[in-house]
């Protein structure tokens, strides 16, 4: 038997698709946009570092929480991390929406930042009832 | 000047507001660059950003104003709080981005934290 319940499964889960969301970053986003040729999602602006800390603040977090026996015992972990993780999705859409001649990363990223909002929250959820 | 004799309706309605003149400094100038400038709606995604600051701003006027909204189980202030952590999040993108920052990002950062920590704090007391 898993000695990992649901909460701690959705954790890892949503820790793991928020660490390749950090990846996906480095990944090409617009075709032929950058001064060496494709541009990857860090190198469309300056603060991208921004939502990449947000985002692998919640993923770790969430890691811990899972992987530790007490958890972080008063710190609503599940909350703080549904909170921080749409950084991610809010980022990718902006540059989805404004950029032209979208690359594979830029969609892999869509893809991983929603899926991590969406077990962030079910996380969250999970949480709450107990 | 006492701010806890401020309801909880005014801070719904001023933080309202607040979204209001968010949005209105998006048209403002965001970037002055030698003789180009650009405003905060000539970036790309401004519409999203448009759509969440009317949600966010609609929800707090429509809860002040006791209108039934169709959130089902969400609680509206905890959704329009979430919505204006967004905006704030936004603004800070761009904020450490741009070269030649000019009076409309700040603008945006003032009214987005100004609404967030409003409906932070009816938030807070709903959940006390």
């Amino acid at each position: 038997m898993s000695r990992f319940g649901a909460l701690e499964r959705t954790e890892i889960l949503a820790a793991v698709l928020g660490g390749l969301w950090c990846g996906s970053l480095f990944l090409p986003w617009f075709a032929g946009a950058g001064p060496d040729g494709d541009l990857t999602g860090a190198g469309v602006i300056d603060s991208w570092w921004l939502p990449l800390v947000l985002v692998a603040v919640a993923s770790g977090l969430q890691l811990l929480d899972a992987l530790s026996i007490d958890g972080f015992g008063a710190l609503p972990v599940p909350a703080i991390s549904t909170f921080l993780m749409p950084a991610g999705l809010l980022y990718t859409g902006l540059f989805l929406l404004a950029g032209d001649e979208l690359m594979y990363g830029a969609w892999t990223a869509l893809g991983l930042s929603a899926a991590a909002v969406v077990f962030s929250a079910m996380a969250w959820i999970i949480d709450r009832r107990g | 000047m006492d701010l806890h004799g401020i309801t909880r309706e005014q801070k719904q309605l001023a933080a309202a507001v607040s979204m209001l003149l968010f949005i209105i400094s998006l048209f403002l100038k965001w970037q002055t660059f030698g003789p180009i400038s650009g405003s905060g709606a000539d970036l790309g995604s401004w519409p999203l950003v448009l759509l969440i600051a009317l949600a966010a701003g609609g929800i707090m006027a429509a809860d002040a104003l006791g209108m039934d909204l169709p959130l089902r189980r969400l609680n509206p202030t905890a959704v329009a709080t979430y919505l204006m952590s967004l905006l704030v999040f936004y603004v800070l993108v761009f904020l450490f981005a741009i070269d030649g920052i000019a009076y409309g990002v700040w603008l945006a950062l003032i009214f987005s934290v100004v609404g967030l920590l409003l409906t932070f704090s009816v938030y807070r007391e709903e959940t006390r």
